[in-house]
């Protein structure tokens, strides 16, 4: 139990640098990215890493919480984000009752699954009065989130074993 | 904690998150429908707007380093050749100033024989477009005035070219404007050279649109569109866009107008914040 506390209070500096990078990141362009709608959703892929690996154990209400924040900092309706990381938590939870994920395929996909829920949901309660899709777009989007969630969990299970 | 037999626990073995689900779904559902409908983001974000300070700061540095260092190492002949550049400016402007000021003259006298209120004089305060440029995948455009400068949350934002668009959001120190080429954009126009009001939108990409113009009414494609001031929030003759497409509906009642905008948000990085109307 102490080996636990110890553990996730070596995470928790981590995840503070990491959150305060997403936000960076979630403002600076990418060059080679000319249109805004496929830019990747930074906050997505990093949740979507964080609950699939279970970095520090985070509850649904840290989570809440947490997703009331980036609502502040980086979101366009109170509570969207909120939604979108408990049902991330929901579904991974559903997910791990009836699944195990192994091997590192099992695991891009359980992120892959996650990350697809989450944009899905994301334009289901977007503000914006589109009333067609964009589906390449939105294609687009999927494939560069999807990508830079891995990335992400490459990069927490780096840190995971440093710490 | 043994699971009871009807509790089906497979390869999870934590407790069911579900009503504590249930609770939080629940409130943030009614958080976005409380936002939706009363706009508390706005305001939260307002008051804290010192929280997103310090990361504006940190991505305008490189820029106002390298800024600062290139201004350190000018040399006098630049300087100089600067200097010669704007003093022309200075003499073509003033000239063009007494040109101005007699057609202004003109126009009071017309307009106080026709009896019609002179509303374009207007008190406005200088900003510059700062970094960043997108927010989580959404483009936005920030100044770098906010409340302290006077800045309201509404008030209309031009340039030397014509209106750029709207503040939607300000904070102490920065504030966010609304291009005109944004869906929840609207204002009110004319024709440059005819009487035909009408209110545009933007399309959410580069243009802007008037979705249903008569098709009695004719239209040509160049036509100039300047505000209408109908609304009293945008002073009147703010060049806005040209009309480059006309496209008939269906039914043939109606034309679809597409519009391009005089300003984008990429060419420039000064605009004119109109703070309020004097009227004369």
């Amino acid at each position: 139990m102490t080996k636990k506390n110890t553990q996730e209070r070596h995470e928790f500096p981590f995840l503070f640098i990491i959150i305060l990078t997403t936000l960076l990141f979630s403002r600076i362009n990418i060059p080679v990215i000319n249109s805004f709608q496929i830019m990747p959703d930074y906050f997505i892929a990093l949740f979507v890493s964080l609950i699939a690996s279970r970095f520090m154990n985070l509850n649904l209400y840290i989570l809440f919480v947490l997703g009331l924040l980036v609502d502040l900092l980086a979101g366009e309706l109170m509570g969207q984000y909120a939604l979108i990381l408990i049902f991330i938590y929901f579904i991974n939870f559903l997910l791990s009752k009836y699944f195990i994920f192994k091997t590192p395929v099992m695991l891009a996909s359980q992120h892959i699954i996650l990350a697809t829920i989450s944009l899905i949901i994301l334009l289901i309660s977007s503000i914006s009065y589109d009333l067609s899709i964009n589906t390449n777009m939105f294609i687009m989007k999927w494939v560069i989130t999807c990508l830079v969630c891995l990335l992400y969990s490459k990069l927490i299970q780096f840190l995971r074993n440093k710490i | 904690m043994k699971p009871s037999k009807k509790e089906l626990r497979l390869f999870n073995t934590a407790q069911s998150p579900i009503f504590s689900f249930i609770i939080l779904l629940l409130i943030s559902l009614t958080l976005m429908g409380l936002d939706y409908r009363k706009g508390i983001h706005g305001e939260i974000r307002e008051k804290s707007s010192f929280l997103i300070a310090p990361l504006i700061y940190v991505l305008n540095l490189p820029k106002n380093i390298s800024e600062s260092f290139k201004g350190l190492i000018k040399s006098k002949s630049q300087l100089f050749e600067k200097n010669q550049e704007l003093q022309n400016k200075v003499i073509d402007l003033s000239i063009e100033n007494q040109r101005l000021g007699l057609i202004e003259a003109e126009n009071k006298q017309l307009r106080r024989s026709m009896e019609i209120n002179n509303s374009l004089d207007i008190n406005f305060i200088n900003a510059e477009i700062i970094l960043p440029k997108i927010n989580n995948g959404k483009r936005i455009i920030l100044i770098n005035k906010g409340l302290n400068d006077g800045i309201k949350i509404g008030q209309p934002v031009i340039n030397n070219l014509g209106l750029v668009g709207q503040i939607k959001f300000a904070g102490g120190t920065f504030s966010e404007i609304n291009p005109i080429t944004s869906k929840k954009y609207m204002v009110p126009v004319i024709f440059e050279k005819s009487t035909d009001n009408m209110i545009t939108k933007g399309n959410g990409g580069k243009y802007m649109e008037v979705t249903m113009f008569p098709s009695h009414r004719e239209v040509k494609i160049g036509t100039i569109l300047m505000t209408s001031g109908i609304d009293s929030w945008y002073p009147k003759g703010i060049k806005v866009g040209r009309i480059i497409k006309v496209t008939p509906k269906a039914n043939n009642q109606f034309n679809h107008l597409l519009i391009a905008p005089f300003t984008d948000p990429v060419t420039f990085s000064q605009v004119r914040i109109i703070l309020d109307k004097k009227n004369d």
